[in-house]
C-alpha cells in the first residue's frame, strides 16, 4: 500500500465521524498494485517484467516490451468488486518507443476482465487503448466502470503489440488503483445542459421536429433514410469543470425496444485522459419505445482533464432520438480529496 | 394522434414515428404574460428637430470629455503601456486641432505620441504595449492634421515614422491577406495605402501597392460590397470615404453614378423613426448610428440631395435622444461620435431635408456567388462578382413621418456577414417603436429568425449546411414589391426553402401604417409529415392572448450585446410605447406555441419564439398555407381587435380577411391566385390583391393589382385603385 493510503486511513477514521472532511477517500482495493511486492499476485506473460529501477514514486514498476512482432502482455491482481456498482480506476504509465509519425502501428491497451465468484472470466465487453504516441513522463490515467452482472472482482489485462517491422517499444505500469466511487446527485448542484440539435451532432443525422423533445426539435437517427452509423450527439468540448464527480444525463429515444443489440453507445471522452467512461445501451433498458428516458453516465473529472465531451454514438438499425445531454454535479472535490484520489 | 392523421400515417408507412397529441415544450403563456417586462407610464423622448451641425459638434465634444480624462495618464512617469491608447488619444487630439486650430490640441496629442513612442524605446513586457498595423491608419491621419503645427516638430515627426515602421515591418500575408469588397480587406487595403503615404520605401511596399491596387480595382468594377449587414456595411464604408481620401480619387468617387445608386440603396434602409435597421452579424439595432449619420451627411453634401440629409438627422435625433449612455459601449459612443466629428466637417446645413420619393420597393444589388471553401481557402476570396443584379430587400413605408410604419424583409442572395435567412423580417416599427426585429449576432438557426419554421418528424435528410459557408439552402427564385397607394404589396418566392425540397412563397400586404399581412404558402415535392408554420420573436407577450393571437411587445429597451449568447448588454435604445397583435388566421390542428429560450440565454434579445405551429401531413405538391395579420396599436390589450378580425376565406391559393383598425376602420385585403375570379357573399373580383378601406361605412380607398374588377356590394371599387407602381432601387451593372 502507498505511503499516502497508510497515513491517510488512520486520519479519515478520525475525521469522519467529526465531519472535518466533507467525504472519505474510497479505500484501493487492488492489491499490489503498485508491485510494492514485486509480481506478487500479477500474471506476466511474455515481455513483461519487474523493472526494479524506476516506478511512479520509487523504483517498482511493471515494464512490458514489444519487440517486432511479438507482443507483450501481463495480467494484474484481482481486486473485489459488488455487481451494479461504480469503480474509479486509475493507474500511472510512461512509454517509450511506439508509433512514428503518422503510422499508428504500436498499440497499447488495457482491458478490464471482470470475473465471477467461481473466479471466472466475464465475456469481455471492451477494450481501452493508451495513446499512439510515447509519453516520456509518468502518466495519469482514470476511468469510471461499472461492475457487471454477477462480477466479484477486477483484473486489468495489460497488451503491448506492433507489426514486424514496428519500432521495439516499452511501456511502464504502476500505482493501480481501484475505488468504489459512490455518489449522488448534489442537491442544489450546478447543471449544464446541452440542446443538441444547436450544431451538437455529425452530418449523418437530421434535426427534427419532436413535440416531446426539449424546444420540440431533437437529432434524429432514421434507417428509413440512412444506416450511417456515427455520433448522435458530441463535439461539445467543454471546459473548465472543476475536479469532481459528476454525471451526464443522456436524453433518449427509440422507435423499438424489442432488439437485442445495443442501439446506442453513450461515452464520456476528454482532452488529457481520453475516454473516461462509457457504455452501451440495450433497447431492453427502455421502459417504452418513442418515450424519452434518461441515462446516466458517471465521469470523473481530475485536476489535469481539460475539456471533456459526452457522446451518444447511433449503432444503427432502429430509429433513436436525442435532445440534451444535461451534466450534473454529484461532488466537487476540494483539493485534498484531489491530490488524495488522482496523485 | 387524431386518428386521421394517424391514417395518413400510417398509409405513409410512418406509423413508427408516431406523434403525441401535444407539445409538452412549449412554455406556459400565463407565466410568461406574469414576467413580462411592464411598459413604464410615461416614456418621454424628446426631439432634435433641429439637427445640425451644432447638434455633432454637442455630440463629440461629450465623447471627447471622456478622453480628456485620459491626460492623466500624460502625468505618470512611466507610459501606461498600450500603445493603441496614447495613438488613439493623440488622434482625438490631433482632429480637433485639425478643425479648431487650438494649438491646446496638438500638444496633447504631441505628448500622446512621445508617451507611445517611449513604448518603443523602452518596451514594457505587456503584450498591448507593442504597435500592431491597425495603428497605421490612425498615424496616418495624426501626421496630417498636425502638419500645420508647431509642436509638430522633427522630433514628433520622428516619432510617428518610428512607430510607422515598428506597426509594419512587412506585408501581413497569411490568414489577413483577404480579397473581396469587404470590411476585413477594405481595412488592410487602406492600411497598406496609409504606410505608403507615410513611408513610401517601407518593407514589401511593392507587395502593399500590388493588394492595395487588386482590393480597389475589384470593388471599383462592382462599385458595391459583397457584405449584407448593417454592421460590417457601416465599417466598410467608413474604410471607403477614408480610403478615397488617402488615395486622392474623392472627386472621381463622387461624381460616378454607380457609387451614387449604390448610396441609394443604404438611404433606403432607414426607418422613418430614424433607426437603421439590425441586419444579421450585428451587436443590435442601429448599433452603427454614427456612421451611418457620416455617410449620408457625406452624400448630402456631394450630392445636393435632401433625402439623404433627411435621413442623416433622423438617424441622429433617434440615436441620441434614445441611447441610455453615450459611453456604455464604442460602437455606439466612442465610434460613433468620431464619425460625427466627420459628420461635422462635411455637413453642408443649407441643404434641406427632403423625404424619400418611394414608399414601397424592391431594393437590388450587385450579384455575387459564394466560392466553393476549397476555393476560399486557396484564394482568400470569398465572393465572385456576377454580371446583373439580385434582390437585397423589399421595404414598406407608409411615408417619410416620424411615426409612420415601416416594414424591411430580407431577400439578399449570397452575401457576407448574411444569416441567409429570406425571407425573414428584419423589421417592423411604428409609432417609433420597434415591434419586430432580428436577434443576435450568432442566433443563426431559422427558428431564431422571423421566418416560418419548417421541420419533418421523420428524419428526412435535407440540407443542413450552416448558411455562413453554403448558400444553396432558401435561395430567392422571385420577389416583387408593388405600391397600390394606400397599401403595399410584396412577394418573395424561396425554392429549397430551408434544405428541403420544398418551396415558400412570402406575400405581404402592407396597409400603410395601419397593419401587415403575411400569407406563407409552402409546397413540399416530397410527401412528409411537417411541422410547420410562422414564427416571429418577440421580446414580450401579454396582458391577452386567445387561441391563435397573443399581443406582444418590444419593452422600454432594445439591448444591444456582444456576439455570443449569455454575453453582457452594452447598450440600450428606448422604446416608445406600442404593441403588436400577432394574430394566426386559424388553422384546423394549428396551435399558437410561444417557447421561452431565455433559461439557454440569459441576455438573448429576443427570447420568445411565438409560432403557429401546423402538424400536417403534406402531400407531395399540395401547397399548405399559414397567414398572419399583424396589427400595431397602443399599449394594453388586443382582445378587442382579435375579436373584430373575420377571416371569411383561408386556403392555400385564395384569402379574404377582414379587420378593424384601432381607430375603428374596417379594412379587407383579398390574395387570389386560383387563376379563376373570386365570388364570395358581397365580393367579386378577378384581381390577384384587392384591398379596400371601409370608413364609417364607405368605401374611401382602395388597392388593386393583376386584375380590372373588385365589386364590393354590388358596386365595382376598381376605379378607385391607383395603379400600382413596381418600384425598383438598383444598381447599374
Amino acid at each position: 500500500m502507498c505511503t499516502w493510503v497508510r497515513l491517510l486511513f488512520p486520519l479519515l477514521a478520525l475525521f469522519a465521524g467529526a465531519g472535518c472532511l466533507r467525504a472519505a477517500i474510497p479505500p484501493n482495493l487492488m492489491p499490489n498494485g503498485s508491485l510494492e511486492n514485486g509480481l506478487a499476485g500479477w500474471t506476466p506473460g511474455q515481455g513483461a517484467a519487474l523493472d526494479a529501477t524506476q516506478g511512479k514514486d520509487d523504483a517498482q514498476s511493471l515494464k512490458l516490451t514489444f519487440t517486432p512482432g511479438k507482443r507483450a502482455d501481463a495480467t494484474s491482481p484481482r481486486a473485489p468488486v459488488e455487481a451494479g456498482k461504480d469503480y474509479l480506476v486509475l493507474l500511472w504509465f510512461r512509454s517509450e518507443g511506439y508509433s512514428r509519425p503518422g503510422k499508428y502501428d504500436v498499440s497499447s491497451t488495457y482491458t478490464p476482465v471482470w470475473y465471477d465468484a467461481q473466479g471466472k472470466a466475464l465475456p469481455v465487453t471492451g477494450g481501452n487503448s493508451f495513446p499512439y504516441e510515447a509519453r516520456g513522463n509518468w502518466t495519469r490515467w482514470p476511468r469510471l466502470w461499472t461492475a457487471p452482472a454477477n462480477a466479484v472482482a477486477l483484473g486489468l489485462q495489460f497488451a503491448l503489440y506492433g507489426r514486424a517491422d514496428s519500432q521495439t517499444s516499452s511501456q511502464w505500469i504502476d500505482r493501480i488503483s481501484v475505488r468504489r466511487l459512490d455518489g449522488d446527485v448534489k442537491p442544489g448542484g450546478k447543471r449544464w445542459t446541452f440542446y443538441i440539435p444547436d450544431h451538437w451532432f455529425s452530418g449523418n443525422f437530421r434535426v427534427a421536429a419532436d413535440d416531446d423533445a426539449f424546444q420540440g426539435s431533437a437529432v434524429l437517427a432514421n434507417p428509413k433514410f440512412t444506416n450511417d452509423r456515427g455520433y448522435l450527439a458530441g463535439n461539445i468540448y467543454h471546459k473548465g469543470l472543476p475536479p469532481g464527480q459528476y454525471r451526464a444525463l443522456f436524453h433518449l429515444k427509440i422507435a423499438d425496444v424489442s432488439g437485442a443489440a445495443p442501439v446506442i453507445t453513450l461515452d464520456t471522452n476528454s482532452e488529457k485522459h481520453c475516454g473516461v467512461n462509457g457504455r452501451a445501451v440495450l433497447p431492453g433498458e427502455f421502459k417504452q419505445a418513442n418515450v424519452y428516458q434518461e441515462f446516466a453516465l458517471r465521469f470523473i473529472v481530475t485536476p489535469q482533464t481539460g475539456w471533456v465531451d459526452w457522446r451518444a454514438h447511433w449503432n444503427g438499425g432502429v430509429p433513436a432520438w436525442i435532445d440534451t445531454i444535461t451534466v450534473v454535479e454529484e461532488e466537487i472535490y476540494s483539493e485534498e480529496q484531489s491530490k488524495a484520489l488522482f496523485d | 394522434m387524431k386518428s386521421s392523421l394517424k391514417r395518413c400515417l400510417i398509409s405513409l408507412g410512418l406509423a413508427v414515428l408516431a406523434l403525441p397529441a401535444l407539445a409538452g415544450y412549449t412554455t406556459n403563456i400565463d407565466e410568461l404574460v406574469k414576467k413580462a417586462e411592464p411598459w413604464p407610464e410615461l416614456i418621454a423622448i424628446p426631439h432634435a428637430r433641429a439637427v445640425s451641425k451644432d447638434t455633432y459638434a454637442q455630440i463629440y465634444s461629450e465623447c471627447y470629455k471622456t478622453v480628456q480624462g485620459y491626460e492623466y495618464f500624460l502625468k505618470h512617469p512611466k507610459p501606461y503601456p498600450n500603445m493603441a491608447f496614447h495613438v488613439d488619444n493623440a488622434a482625438w487630439n490631433a482632429r480637433l486641432f485639425e478643425r479648431t486650430g487650438n494649438e491646446g490640441y496638438a500638444k496633447i496629442a504631441v505628448q500622446f505620441l512621445e508617451q507611445a513612442h517611449k513604448l518603443l524605446v523602452a518596451p514594457p513586457p505587456e503584450p498591448n504595449a507593442q504597435p500592431n498595423s491597425n495603428l497605421v491608419r490612425w498615424l496616418y491621419w495624426i501626421d496630417k492634421w498636425l502638419q500645420p503645427s508647431a509642436a509638430y516638430g522633427a522630433e514628433p515627426r520622428k516619432w510617428t515614422q518610428a512607430i510607422v515602421a515598428k506597426s509594419c515591418p512587412n506585408f501581413p500575408a497569411g490568414n489577413a491577406e483577404e480579397y473581396g469588397s469587404a470590411n476585413r480587406p477594405f481595412r488592410l487595403a487602406l492600411i497598406g495605402d496609409c504606410l505608403l503615404k507615410l513611408s513610401p520605401t517601407a518593407p514589401d511596399a511593392a507587395r502593399w501597392r500590388k493588394y492595395t491596387d487588386t482590393v480597389w480595382n475589384y470593388w471599383w468594377e462592382a462599385r458595391d460590397t459583397d457584405e449584407s449587414t448593417d454592421h460590417y456595411n457601416a465599417l466598410w464604408f467608413r474604410y471607403l470615404l477614408e480610403w478615397i481620401e488617402v488615395r486622392g480619387v474623392e472627386k472621381e468617387f463622387w461624381a460616378d453614378r454607380r457609387v451614387k445608386q449604390l448610396m441609394e440603396r443604404y438611404l433606403y434602409y432607414v426607418t422613418p423613426m430614424g433607426a437603421f435597421p439590425h441586419i444579421s452579424d450585428s451587436c443590435g439595432w442601429n448599433v452603427s448610428w454614427g456612421h451611418y449619420a457620416y455617410l449620408f451627411e457625406a452624400c448630402a453634401t456631394h450630392y445636393k440631395d435632401g433625402r439623404y440629409k433627411w435621413a442623416a438627422h433622423r438617424i441622429v435625433d433617434y440615436s441620441i435622444n434614445r441611447i441610455e449612455k453615450l459611453s456604455s459601449f464604442g460602437y455606439t459612443g466612442a465610434e460613433a461620435a468620431w464619425s460625427l466629428m466627420k459628420a461635422y466637417t462635411i455637413a453642408d446645413d443649407t441643404i434641406q431635408e427632403k423625404p424619400r420619393e418611394f414608399e414601397v420597393a424592391l431594393i437590388e444589388r450587385r450579384k455575387w456567388t459564394l466560392r466553393p471553401w476549397e476555393e476560399i481557402k486557396r484564394t482568400a476570396l470569398w465572393f465572385d462578382l456576377q454580371p446583373g443584379v439580385m434582390p437585397d430587400k423589399l421595404v414598406f413605408y407608409g411615408g417619410s413621418d416620424v411615426d409612420s410604419m415601416a416594414l424591411m424583409v430580407d431577400v439578399v442572395g449570397d452575401a457576407g456577414h448574411s444569416h441567409a435567412m429570406r425571407p425573414t423580417v428584419l423589421a417592423l416599427t411604428d409609432h417609433q417603436s420597434v415591434l419586430i426585429s432580428s436577434n443576435g449576432y450568432r442566433d443563426i438557426r431559422p427558428v431564431d429568425h422571423n421566418i416560418p419554421i419548417l421541420q419533418d418528424f421523420e428524419g428526412y435528410p435535407y440540407d443542413m449546411t450552416p448558411t455562413h459557408f453554403k448558400n444553396t439552402n432558401s435561395q430567392v427564385q422571385d420577389v416583387r414589391a408593388l405600391d397600390l397607394g394606400v397599401a403595399g404589396y410584396g412577394f418573395a418566392r424561396i425554392g429549397n426553402y430551408q434544405g428541403y425540397p420544398a418551396t415558400l412563397l412570402r406575400e405581404i400586404v402592407f396597409v400603410k401604417n395601419v397593419a401587415v399581412l403575411i400569407k406563407d404558402s409552402m409546397t413540399s415535392t416530397v410527401g412528409l409529415n411537417f411541422r410547420w408554420g410562422p414564427l416571429y420573436r418577440i421580446r414580450n407577450v401579454g396582458p391577452d392572448y386567445g387561441p391563435n393571437w397573443v399581443n406582444t411587445y418590444q419593452g422600454e429597451w432594445i439591448p444591444l450585446r456582444q456576439i455570443y449568447k449569455n454575453s453582457p448588454v452594452l447598450a440600450r435604445f428606448r422604446n416608445s410605447p406600442r404593441d403588436l397583435l400577432v394574430y394566426f388566421a386559424p388553422e384546423k390542428g394549428g396551435k399558437l406555441e410561444i417557447i421561452d429560450e431565455s433559461d439557454m440565454d440569459k441576455t438573448a434579445l429576443l427570447p420568445l419564439r411565438v409560432q403557429y405551429a401546423l402538424r400536417q401531413a403534406v402531400q407531395p405538391n399540395a401547397p399548405v398555407s399559414a397567414t398572419t395579420l399583424l396589427i400595431p396599436h397602443a399599449p394594453g390589450s388586443a382582445k378587442a381587435l382579435a375579436d373584430k378580425v373575420k377571416v371569411t376565406l383561408n386556403e392555400p391559393l385564395k384569402s379574404a380577411i377582414e379587420f378593424t383598425d384601432p381607430d375603428g376602420v374596417r379594412h379587407l385585403i383579398v390574395l387570389n391566385h386560383s387563376g379563376q375570379p373570386l365570388s364570395l357573399t358581397g365580393l367579386q373580383t378577378d384581381a390577384e390583391v384587392a384591398y379596400a378601406r371601409l370608413r364609417e361605412g364607405k368605401i374611401d380607398a382602395v388597392g388593386l393589382s393583376g386584375g380590372k374588377r373588385f365589386i364590393l356590394g354590388g358596386k365595382d371599387v376598381a376605379g378607385m385603385a391607383a395603379a400600382p407602381k413596381a418600384n425598383v432601387i438598383t444598381v447599374d451593372h
